[in-house]
């Protein structure tokens, strides 16, 4: 069955080094190399699993050793910025359809925004960056879902 | 801290008036006020005068391929540059322009971003002198976005920070 999003859910994306200061994250902090854009669901993973999976990929360890994790990336510059889901639709954007027509894919929480790199401005001034206790935690109080 | 080298501004601007051919005589003269730019030495002492904590932001935004641990181009040392020469002609036109965010783009540029009020501007810089990308957004989720020549990026900040 199609799993869709509930607008009370949160989306995690991550932030690179000079993409962000005490201010928040600025506007290149959301936009890609392709049209959609890329978030994660913060039902579906913490924080942490997010920076993990970036520590597992070939450029991080090439960049930054074999042995690299989350917490070494984050100590590296990188950050999670958080954004309510509902955000996306209330501004006219879609989640883009997995192929069984779920809006994120179950298995790892991914979520594709449709042409979302078109508004980095309404995705900036309606996120944070997560804080590093917040990092660690896990942090947010999620609604029952 | 960077410095940037005459010769090197001097070509700069050579550039950028190449690129503005067909800009009217009557709009021209304040951007020639960029020959009024002095040097002495080797080190950078133009007219205008940005903060250290700026050129140091935008050399820091300088990154090789993949720096996002994805795709992400290279931002080169000449995408730096090239938004620095951005800058200081930005300041040759408004002295007093607010300074603006920094960031590095995995498109390969060097971005500078401003915010006035539910407004906000950014414009991408590219490392070859060529074409601006600008987006905008105003209140009402109003959205603007596409490449112009450098004069018309720099008249369009102006516009939007006076």
């Amino acid at each position: 069955m199609p799993q869709k999003i509930d607008p009370r859910d949160f989306l995690y994306r991550k932030v690179n080094p000079t993409q962000w200061d005490a201010f928040g994250a600025k506007i290149e902090a959301f936009v890609d190399k392709y049209d959609d854009l890329s978030f994660r669901l913060a039902s579906i993973v913490s924080p942490m699993q997010v920076m993990d999976f970036f520590a597992s990929s070939p450029a991080a360890k090439k960049q930054y050793g074999e042995n690299v994790t989350g917490k070494d990336l984050y100590d590296a510059g990188f950050r999670l910025a958080i954004l309510p889901a509902h955000v996306i639709t209330d501004a006219g954007f879609a989640f883009k359809l997995e192929k069984d027509d779920s809006e994120y894919n179950p298995a790892n929480g991914h979520v594709n925004i449709i042409d979302g790199k078109n508004a980095p401005f309404t995705w900036q001034k309606n996120a944070r960056i997560l804080t590093e206790e917040e990092m660690q935690k896990g942090v947010l109080q999620l609604p029952d879902l | 801290m960077p410095t940037i080298e005459y010769r090197q501004t001097v070509a700069a601007h050579l550039d950028l008036r190449g690129s503005i051919g067909y800009v009217t005589e009557a709009e021209r003269p304040s951007l020639w006020r960029l020959d009024t730019i002095s040097a002495v030495g080797n080190s950078a002492t133009s007219s205008v005068d940005i903060p250290v904590e700026i050129r140091e932001a935008i050399f820091a935004c300088q990154r090789e391929e993949g720096w996002d641990l994805e795709e992400a181009n290279a931002v080169t040392e000449e995408a730096c540059r090239s938004a620095l020469r951005f800058l200081e002609t930005l300041l040759v036109e408004k002295p007093d322009i607010a300074m603006p965010r920094v960031s590095a783009s995995v498109l390969g540029a060097v971005t500078l971003e401003w915010r006035t009020g539910d407004r906000h501007l950014a414009v991408r810089i590219f490392p070859d002198f060529g074409p601006v990308f600008y987006i905008s957004e105003e209140p009402q989720d109003i959205r603007a976005q596409g490449y112009e020549d450098r004069y018309r990026a720099i008249r369009r900040v102006v516009n939007f920070c006076v």
